[in-house]
């Protein structure tokens, strides 16, 4: 019986990975959920990436910046326990209704929760910033609301500097970095990341070769 | 003629209880149009910056649905069930 579908090998292109490619490949730093600063990050790409246009670092704002939101939600998870102690314990009550509508307030109260708290995290996970080998790519979203994707090419920055302002920013060691552009003289800030230091002399190092 | 002295506390019940069902009602279904509004907002940010998967992009894209689907069965559990 003839075969229908049989595949030519002998045309087939071999694929071989080079020696460049495999150092490349395992040089390239994987990200995680957690993941607030990574040089050379795998898999990740933008909508508007350019051809032979690499990813150097992948910055998120520190970890430690989440911890209000999480403390607030702890907090309100046990406030309708509060509510029920002080009321059963001072006999108060303002008004009696069915059973079955508390068990919904209580589950739409929680659903709030749940969604202050992820709301929190989205907020977080998708405030990017990227530095690649030509531009500085921030990616802001805000209020639930706001997308905003600003770049900024990298041979018009002039200036790279950090901040690290109080206790807390050099104590875990996140700060800002303020890139300025030489055309518009705008400032464009990684706000919050870690290691700004590290940020900051990468990005110089970057510029540093292009010029 | 006589009245039963329980209807107006009863019809005063009866009252407060739609009133709190057509609040709690506009509330849930407001707060569904914010759950997709999110999910909607993930799916845009997935098309800006695209992710691997190991990053637990796909987790956040999974919980918004499942977000969103529990608030509408919130809704849907208060308008038949209550």
């Amino acid at each position: 019986m003839p075969d229908i579908f049989s595949e030519d090998q002998s045309n087939k292109p071999k694929v071989t990975s080079s020696p460049a490619v495999v150092q490349k490949l395992a040089a390239l730093h994987p990200v995680h959920l957690f993941t607030t600063f990574t040089q050379n990050p795998r898999g990740i790409s933008f909508a508007e990436q350019e051809d032979g246009e690499d990813i150097i670092l992948f910055l998120r704002r520190d970890f430690i910046t989440n911890v209000p939101w999480i403390i607030s939600a702890i907090g309100l998870i046990f406030v309708p326990f509060l509510i029920r102690f002080i009321f059963s314990s001072t006999g108060f009550s303002l008004f009696t209704l069915p059973h079955h509508f508390s068990i919904v307030v209580l589950t739409f109260y929680y659903l709030i929760v749940v969604g202050f708290a992820f709301a929190n995290l989205v907020s977080w996970f998708y405030n990017i910033g990227l530095v690649t080998t030509k531009r500085g790519v921030d990616i802001d979203f805000t209020e639930l609301s706001t997308i905003n994707v600003g770049t900024a090419a990298l041979p018009d920055i002039i200036d790279v500097e950090y901040t690290q302002q109080g206790f807390f920013q050099s104590l875990f060691d996140y700060g800002d970095v303020r890139l300025r552009v030489e055309a518009t003289g705008e400032v464009f800030v990684f706000e919050k990341v870690p290691r700004p230091t590290d940020v900051a002399g990468t990005i110089s190092k970057i510029i540093g070769s292009k010029a | 003629m006589n009245l039963d002295p329980n209807i107006i506390p009863e019809l005063f019940k009866s009252g407060t209880v739609a009133t709190v069902k057509i609040s709690l009602l506009i509330l849930i279904f407001l707060y569904a149009i914010f759950a997709f509004m999110l999910g909607t907002k993930i799916r845009s940010l997935n098309r800006t910056i695209f992710l691997p998967g190991e990053s637990g992009e796909i987790v956040i894209r999974v919980f918004a649905i499942i977000y969103f689907l529990a608030v509408l069965s919130l809704f849907i559990a208060t308008l038949v069930i209550v």
